[in-house]
């Protein structure tokens, strides 16, 4: 057996342990939570930290006005990180709305959010990147989720805004997968990271643990990295949902990646001692690893295989098509000729074959259970079309994680 | 709110470590099975092959002693059914056994089988060719596993054999192949010292790649009827 073939089962191995995990956890814990009913409203501070977003900003601003919330109880900070557009200008028509303007040199999103934190005195606060657009119910049905002191976060549910272009759509739906596996990552309680677009948190948990990191390229991981290293609940809401832009070129998506990809390994390495901890529970033992995982071997893994099982041959036979000038249609005719059903019988292996298929179904059945939980239609015949893009845009992902590698290897630079 | 110490159930994670463990039994489990259905049925393969050639061969010694005009269009039909029948299948059997780097004791005899069989047809080929005037072209085709451009002269030759039929016949030879000596008598008596090597109604030996233009000069000339392929070809 080649090293390939073996790198190959081994990452084929770990894959479908996760899945197997994460579907026991599905199916032994994530039951439903009895959501709290309040009777009293609890104030709310919504935190918009702005640097250069003069084209959503006031849309955004509209969206949290628009909440279908108690007035009285809601109150709205927006943070310009020095922008160089007409942010602020257009932040500032909010005022006579009652929504706090506040301006700072451009040091950085957490250090806006920092800022914004000082003027806020309500028992929950929330942030919400200026690109992104909440519903009016969105709230409501996120403070639910607060059932008990204990609960320092709850997560919306992510949706791309209006996906024009097939980059988009392929985020979409990377999006509404990723809110159903934090589902399960709730139930265990694992979650590892409370988006920039309108996580909720309860306010003396953030400022007791020391509000956001300053120096870390993606607060919105790190703080839930710190909540579970102090063993604090995060939740995962199915029904808040949230809008948010998505890059709309490969360009775009990759300065964001490269900043999660990047910023995930710098939250990793800060919170290196949890990995395999018991101490953190499924965290430590399960959630921690796996992330280091897939932030550190798995995309390597995966542009490997590809070369080696798709570039490579692929290649090789064009190069073959080459010295033959293209003319491959007597080659194709023998090929009929001589498929006959035994040898076809001689041409695989079954026990590969069976192996991969298992691992198809089990993520069909996932994409299957996120669109039901996300409230998507989903006609059935679609699915094995959509893990077939999903699997190329997982690929490209890959790409622009060596990509985002090579780059932070080269050179330090600033990253949001 | 600070909760001491999170607890694991650590049934879920060696259950998820039983269930994987099971699946990978059940894909081993079939691919054994496979294997087994594919050894059975390529040795019913190779032994319906050494009754045929024994045959064939029977009646080739027993034609000889009749007119050569009676003898040859027999030999030429009986070579031109095996070549069709028998030869892709052993040629998948190889390609099966190449592809999954399978080993043992199973595959080593049928590939030595398939060596042998391949070395009786090239005989007969040449034998047709030289004695019944068959218009055809053998070449032997000996090329080695660290041979990097190996490969795409197998395909240059499958593609013109595609197009040529069954009056161009490629014989294949591993000759890193050390378990059968049949393969040494041939590489020593050709003086095989390059890969790829290709020798032409074993007589010309040509070294190094040749591509498909270069192998069709060498080629069409000795056709007595000309192939279309060969139109435009210098010679």
């Amino acid at each position: 057996m080649m090293i390939s073939d073996l790198i190959f089962w081994g990452v084929y191995a770990l894959l479908t342990y996760c899945a197997v995990f994460l579907l026991l956890t599905l199916l032994s814990k994530a039951r439903k939570i009895e959501l709290k009913k309040w009777e009293d409203w609890p104030a709310v501070t919504v935190i918009i930290p702005a640097y250069n977003e003069e084209k959503t900003i006031a849309k955004t601003i509209e969206s949290v006005l628009k909440l279908d919330y108690p007035k009285e109880k809601l109150k709205v900070i927006v943070v310009n990180d020095g922008s160089k557009d007409r942010t602020l200008e257009i932040a500032r028509r909010y005022e006579e709305n009652g929504v706090l303007v506040l301006s700072q040199k451009n040091r950085g999103k957490a250090v806006a959010l920092n800022h914004g934190l000082k003027h806020v005195d309500s028992e929950f606060f929330a942030c919400l990147d200026a690109d992104s657009f909440v519903r009016r119910d969105t709230l409501k049905k996120m403070m639910r989720y607060f059932t008990s002191e204990e609960v320092s976060a709850v997560c919306p549910l992510m949706k791309v805004n209006n996906p024009k272009n097939l980059l988009q759509k392929l985020q979409w739906l990377e999006y509404i997968l990723y809110a159903f596996l934090k589902k399960i990552y709730a139930a265990m309680n694992t979650v590892h990271v409370t988006p920039g677009p309108f996580s909720v948190y309860r306010t003396k948990v953030v400022k007791k643990l020391g509000g956001f990191d300053e120096n870390s390229i993606v607060e919105d991981q790190e703080i839930a990295w710190r909540m579970q290293r102090h063993h604090y609940t995060i939740r995962q809401s199915m029904d808040g949902e949230v809008l948010t832009n998505a890059p709309r070129t490969l360009k775009e998506l990759y300065r964001q990646r490269r900043r999660w990809y990047v910023g995930s390994l710098q939250t990793i390495w800060k919170y290196r001692d949890m990995i395999f901890n018991r101490r953190y529970g499924d965290f430590g033992m399960f959630q921690a690893p796996t992330l280091l995982i897939g932030a550190a071997i798995l995309p390597f893994v995966t542009v490997l295989i590809t070369f080696r099982y798709i570039v490579y041959p692929a290649l090789r036979t064009l190069w073959n098509w080459y010295h033959v000038g293209f003319n491959i249609l007597p080659t194709l005719q023998n090929l009929w000729t001589k498929t006959k059903a035994i040898s076809l019988l001689l041409a695989y292996d079954y026990g590969k074959i069976f192996i991969i298929l298992f691992l198809l179904v089990i993520n069909m059945y996932w994409m299957y259970k996120a669109y039901r939980e996300a409230g998507e239609k989903l006609e059935i015949y679609f699915i094995p079309a959509l893990v077939l893009f999903f699997l190329a845009y997982y690929v490209l992902l890959s790409f622009i994680w060596v990509a985002s590698m090579i780059s932070m290897v080269k050179k330090k630079g600033r990253w949001w | 709110m600070v909760v001491s110490l999170r607890k694991i159930e650590k049934e879920r994670y060696i259950a998820a470590g039983v269930i994987t463990a099971f699946i990978f039994l059940m894909g081993m489990l079939v691919g054994l099975m496979a294997d087994i259905q594919k050894v059975n049925y390529a040795e019913s393969v190779v032994q319906r092959q050494d009754v045929e050639f024994e045959s064939l061969q029977l009646q080739y010694l027993y034609l000889q002693y009749l007119p050569k005009k009676d003898v040859c269009p027999v030999i030429g039909k009986i070579l031109e059914n095996n070549l069709k029948t028998l030869q892709p299948i052993l040629e998948k059997l190889i390609e099966y056994e190449e592809n999954n780097k399978k080993g043992g004791e199973e595959y080593d005899l049928l590939k030595r089988k398939y060596i042998l069989a391949n070395i009786r047809y090239f005989v007969l080929a040449e034998k047709s060719r030289e004695e019944c005037d068959a218009d055809i072209v053998t070449v032997l085709y000996f090329y080695d596993k660290n041979c990097g451009v190996c490969p795409t002269q197998g395909f240059i030759l499958s593609h013109l054999k595609s197009i040529l039929q069954d009056r161009f016949l490629v014989f294949p030879f591993d000759a890193s192949y050390d378990k059968e000596p049949m393969i040494n008598v041939l590489v020593t008596q050709y003086n095989v010292t390059v890969f790829p090597t290709l020798v032409i109604n074993g007589k010309e030996r040509v070294e190094g790649f040749r591509t498909e233009k270069e192998i069709l000069e060498l080629v069409c000339p000795l056709y007595k009827e000309k192939p279309a392929i060969c139109e435009g070809v210098e010679e």
